[in-house]
Parts: C-alpha cells; structure tokens; sequence
C-alpha cells in the first residue's frame, strides 16, 4: 500500500469531522451548559454522603455505543454530501477508502475517550478538592476509570467496524439484513453483564468496579472475539463496497 | 489519431431489470461526445461504468488504452469525473475542497496551490477561494465541482448532465470551459438530455435507449441519415395554410406550420405558389434543417419515460 496516499486520505477522513463540530457552534454552547450544570450540581450535592464520584464513570458505558455513530457518520456523509460518487471513483481500491475511513474513526475515537478520561478525572478533582475529601478519592477513582476505559477501548474497534458496516448495508442489496445484524447486536451487547454476573458471586455496594477480582480471562477471551468480529465486519463491508453497493 | 474510448458488449442488469444489453460505441481522442438518452435508457449506468463507480457484467471496455477491469485505478488517475449530483463537501471552502480533491488525485505541494488558483480563474470563482461552499449557489458549485475535476489535468473528462439546474450564465461558461478543453486536446464525455447542448458543443454522439445504441456517429452523419427536412410556413393572423395534396402532413408548429419532406423544394415550391393563388400573406417560409431533437424524438418515440 502507497503509504503517501494512504496518509492522505486517512488526514482527509480524520479532519472532515473535527472541522465539522468545530464549526458547529450549538455544539460547544451544550457542552458549555453540561459542563456548568455539572460543576453547579458537584459543588452543590457532591459532598454529601452517599456521593460517590465513580458513578460518573458510568459515562464511559455510552462509548463503544458512540463509536458505533462514528463509523456510521464516516461513511453516511459521502452519502449526505453526495459526495459518494466521486469518493468511490477516487484511484484506489474500495478497501484502502474504508481502512482511512476505519483507522479515522478509530484514532478519533481514542481522542474523545482521552478528553473524556481527562474531563472525567477533572471533575473528580474538582469535588474532592471542594469538599475537603483529599486526593485518595481521585487515585481510587483514577484505578477503576482505567479499567472502564481499557474495556470500553478494547470494544471500540468493533462497534466502529459495525457503524461502518451498518452504513454500508443500508446502502446495499442486502439492506434487508440490517434488524437481523441489529438483533444479534443487541442480545449479545450484553456479555459483558453476563460475565460479570457469572464471574461475581456477591454485590458489593460500596464500588462500580467493573470487575471486582480483576479483570477474568473469559473477557479477554471475547474482546479477541470481538476484534475478529471487527475484522470480519469490515472485510463484509468491503465485500459490499465492491459487489453490492446501489449506486 | 486513436480512440479514447472503446466499448464492446457492454451489459449490465440490476436483479431482473437489464439497464445495458450490448452497448458498443467508440469515443475519438480530443473529440466532444454526446450521450443521449430518455430517462432510464442506460446514460448514467455507462458513465458510472467508465468513471469505475459500478462494474460491469460482461463486455469489454478500453479507455486510454487501458483494460478498465484490470487498470481501473491507473484510468481513474488520468480522467476527471463530474457526477450528476453536485459532490462537494458543504462545510468546507472551495478552496479546501480543491485541496482534497487535489491531493486525492495526486497533485500536492506548490503545484496543487497553482493549480487551485488556475481552475478557480477557469471557473470564475478565484474571488470566492475561501467561502464555505454551502453559500454557493448550484450554478457555482457545479463550477468547483468541474474544477475539482480538471485539477490534475485530466486526459479525458466525463461530464454527466453538467448543467441540470443550473442559470444560463454558469451554463455558458460551462460551454467556454468545454469548448477550452477541447482546445487542450482533452476528451470530453458529455451526457444530457438538452439537445441543442449537444449540438452546440459535440462533434460526435451516440443516443442510447433500451439499453442499446439506437444511432452513433457524427452529428451530420446522424442528422443525414435519420434526419428529415422541413418546410417551415408563416402567416398573417387569422389565415389558414393551403392544402398541400400528396406533399405531406401539415402540423402546427410555433406560430406557423410544418410539413416534414424527403422533397423540400418542391413542398416549398408548392406552398409558394398556393399563397400565391389565395393572396395570403407570407411572414415566413423556409426549408428547415433537420433538428437533434426531431431526431432524437423520431428513433425513441414520444412515450413519456418517467423512471
């Protein structure tokens, strides 16, 4: 593969959507307005008992589930744009235009979920620097945090494999497919729930570790699963792109 | 000098609908070529074929002497394609829509910033560089949309239906941009469904419908062989034309009537002569050359073709 190209477009794929929010001003006037709500509410209800700061970290579960938006968006603006016709024309094979448009998201993906760690571990300092409750707090909370995010990253790759392909196939022959692969997503979207039920004898109320005696084989197990998934999403989305595409 | 294009056989079905049955056709190097077609006759599924966007099912397809199978990614390389629809991104400027259009075409550097400031002069927008594309009207941005196509000097350009919806001043200029091309000596692939745009720019066309081409040749040759002439007759208000026994059928047309004739000389001959008799007045009478569009009308018919 001509990496020069391939730097290229990956650079053109990676900035669409960065230029695109960051010319959306309604956007950055929402997150303005949460941000503040959320200082207000940790100011005014964070030191009470019973606050727990690493219930914030229950943020991190919509993650892979954004990711999913962003591989679907990667692909559904050419369409938006009308821009598809002449992106599918470009000089260079349909699976080297889907890889930019994948490694984009994933890169962007990695981004936003640093911002969000970054924004997340802030927030937690801010309360317990506010309410007096020192900087052991926020080393617990950094500990489990990275446990959420090493499992929600491990899953990214994925869920970006599967918005590409769920775009994909809206635009294909095979559009018929599409509740079915929705369905299978969604009943074993919860594995990780079935695990953890599985691997956790007793509840603990005093945690939101994701998992308790460290993280179990069997989860490793099914991330490798799920990369090969990935993998094969993206090679159906390929397959597709060339074959199947109603253009 | 050689063929740009060269199509043999060329089919191409969706499920049961067959939209190319066995199109054949050859394109000369530095011509114009129209492609016509009603609605659904199989223009757009041969553009799509040679700008590699769809594959086709059997045939065998040579652009710039390249095999489009098995070189499509070099063919891509050295064509400009312009879709139907406008292919722009909205939220950029033009100008950094050129620049991607560019670097994915493989100009870069220096060279890619004068040749953005070249096809803006080209299109008339060099002082609309840095507007977001979004606030262009269509006219405008089906004029980047051929600059993004012409930036890396493309050998042959493929143009389908370039002018739909757009003002008659971005169309013109569109012409002159067509018309410099052809200067270059680049190829043009030109698809619409204006005749008279096909008369005006096209040296050669084929006219496609059902999938296959119905008529294919220069515009003369085309005109002279499915092409008949007419007399063309004007009167005063409230007057009637004469009978012309035996001449042919008279039908109204604009303010006037028209009798279409292998003999035009002597229908003109003989409608003089009558006016004559009956002393009406002529506003106008002539021998019209056949149009285009009468030919076009005449080989795929006059039923409305709405898919």
């Amino acid at each position: 593969m001509n990496i020069g190209t391939f730097a290229h477009l990956f650079k053109h794929e990676f900035r669409m959507d960065i230029r695109r929010v960051y010319a959306r001003t309604w956007f950055w006037a929402y997150a303005a307005v949460i941000l503040a709500v959320l200082l207000v509410a940790l100011g005014v209800w964070g030191g009470r008992r019973g606050f727990n700061p690493q219930y914030l970290i229950y943020f991190m579960y919509a993650f892979p589930f954004f990711m999913i938006g962003v591989g679907h968006r990667a692909l559904n603006r050419e369409w938006s744009d009308q821009t598809y016709g002449w992106w599918l024309t470009l000089p260079y094979s349909r699976f080297r235009l889907l890889l930019a448009k994948f490694a984009a998201s994933l890169v962007q993906g990695m981004i936003l979920g640093v911002i969000a760690f970054g924004v997340l571990l802030v927030l937690v300092l801010y309360t317990s620097l506010l309410h007096g409750k020192g900087l052991g707090e926020a080393a617990d909370f950094v500990q489990i945090e990275l446990q959420y995010m090493l499992v929600t990253a491990a899953a990214v790759p994925f869920m970006t494999a599967l918005g590409m392909a769920a775009a994909i196939i809206w635009r294909s022959k095979a559009k018929g497919l599409l509740p079915l692969i929705w369905i299978v997503f969604g009943t074993l979207g919860n594995i990780f729930n079935w695990i953890n039920l599985y691997t956790r004898p007793e509840k603990s109320e005093s945690t939101v570790l994701l998992f308790q005696h460290g993280i179990p084989p069997e989860v490793w197990a099914v991330l490798a699963g799920m990369w090969l998934l990935a993998g094969g999403l993206f090679a159906v989305a390929v397959y597709i792109c060339k074959k199947h595409l109603i253009v | 000098m050689g063929n740009a294009i060269e199509i043999e056989g060329l089919a191409k079905s969706y499920g049961d609908k067959t939209a190319l049955r066995d199109i054949g056709f050859a394109v000369r190097e530095g011509s114009c070529f129209g492609l016509l077609g009603p609605n659904g006759a199989g223009k757009s599924t041969t553009m799509k074929i040679l700008s590699g966007l769809l594959e086709p099912d059997s045939g065998r397809v040579r652009v710039l002497g390249l095999d489009l199978k098995r070189e499509h990614a070099r063919i891509r390389e050295q064509i400009g394609y312009v879709p139907q629809g406008i292919a722009l991104y909205e939220k950029l400027s033009a100008a950094d829509n050129l620049t991607f259009f560019g670097e994915m075409s493989g100009v870069r550097g220096k060279e890619l910033k004068s040749r953005i400031a070249e096809v803006l002069e080209q299109v008339g927008l060099a002082d609309r560089a840095k507007d977001q594309v979004e606030s262009f009207s269509g006219g405008m941005k089906r004029r980047i949309n051929i600059a993004a196509a012409l930036l890396h000097r493309p050998k042959l350009i493929i143009l389908d239906e370039p002018t739909v919806g757009i003002d008659p001043q971005s169309r013109n200029h569109i012409f002159e941009m067509i018309r410099g091309m052809k200067r270059d000596g680049v190829t043009v692939l030109y698809s619409t469904h204006y005749m008279e745009e096909v008369e005006a720019l096209c040296d050669d066309l084929a006219i496609i419908d059902s999938g296959r081409v119905i008529a294919h040749g220069g515009l003369n040759e085309i005109l002279d062989r499915f092409g008949t002439s007419a007399v063309y007759l004007e009167l005063a208000a409230g007057q009637q034309p004469p009978e012309l026994p035996g001449l042919g059928e008279i039908r109204p047309k604009d303010r006037g009537w028209t009798v279409e004739t292998a003999k035009p000389l002597e229908v003109l001959s003989a409608w003089a002569e009558a006016c004559r008799r009956q002393q009406l007045t002529v506003k106008q009478l002539e021998i019209v050359r056949p149009s285009l569009e009468t030919v076009f009308l005449s080989l795929t018919g006059t039923t409305l073709r709405d898919d």
